[in-house]
């Protein structure tokens, strides 16, 4: 797709979004979760549900392919990463501070 | 123990999703899409289309209809109170219906993935893999049949 068509299939088809499906009426695979280590090659690899927990960009998944939908506190976490961020800055500058006039003391 | 909810990333552009029936539009006819179909109208008649089809929430297909790609299924296949034989859609890839998805055709297809609220009130039919061979029309419709040894 060149990026004329890109264009206007963004433009007339829409940005990507994401959509909830619902909750599967099968149970999923009966297989174990974790750590996948080929004997033959030695290579290694996390799970499908490991993989979409711990990894945090999904822009290399396969596309049209539904994943889990996060739980309640990742989102939550996910949604004000900025102010965590700025939280966790905010506590380190205090204490280095805190321990800098303990010092000087 | 509850399954975690799925979702689903629209990626128009990733997806090939290129044709789109907006909300209000109303096709009717032998029509062919090249490429992936979003249906947020309505769409009947003879369809087939060269790519994944989602059918939106609100969005009605009717007819015959054949998709070479994935199914998403989040409004409606076939009429409201319609015979299964009057909608069958024909799916070569997987169809997934979701928590909104209503079906009151014929759905046919390789795979399928019910989410939870799916509305399923017509048949299902497991495609097999022979299934996938094109017959003969088609290749003759596509590229135009050469005598054994003749040269281009």
């Amino acid at each position: 797709m060149d990026p004329t068509d890109a264009f206007f299939t963004q433009t007339v088809v829409g940005a990507p979004f994401t959509v909830l499906l619902g909750r599967r009426r099968q149970p999923g695979g009966a297989g174990s979760e974790g750590l996948g280590i080929d004997p033959a090659t030695g290579e290694h690899r996390l799970t499908r549900l490991w993989q979409q927990w711990v990894v945090l960009s999904h822009a290399s998944d396969p596309v049209g392919t539904p994943r889990a939908r996060p739980g309640r506190l990742r989102r939550f976490l996910e949604r004000h990463a900025l102010w965590v961020a700025v939280l966790g800055l905010l506590s380190l500058a205090a204490s280095l501070l805190s321990w800098g006039v303990l010092l000087w003391k | 123990m509850k399954l975690p909810q799925d979702t689903l990333t629209i990626d128009p552009i990733a997806m090939n999703v290129v044709n789109r029936v907006a909300a209000g539009c109303r096709l009717v006819g032998d029509l062919q899409f090249d490429g992936g179909l979003l249906v947020q109208g309505e769409v009947s008649g003879q369809i087939r289309v060269n790519g994944r089809l989602i059918i939106w929430k609100g969005g009605v297909v009717r007819g015959t209809v054949r998709v070479q790609g994935d199914l998403y299924l989040f409004g409606q296949l076939g009429a409201t109170d319609g015979a299964a034989q009057e909608t069958q859609l024909e799916c070569h890839g997987m169809a997934y219906v979701a928590q909104t998805g209503v079906s009151t055709g014929t759905l046919m297809a390789k795979r399928l993935q019910l989410y939870e609220g799916a509305d399923l009130r017509g048949p299902f039919k497991t495609l097999k893999l022979g299934s996938t061979v094109p017959v003969l029309h088609d290749v003759q419709s596509q590229q135009p049949l050469r005598a054994p040894g003749s040269r281009s």
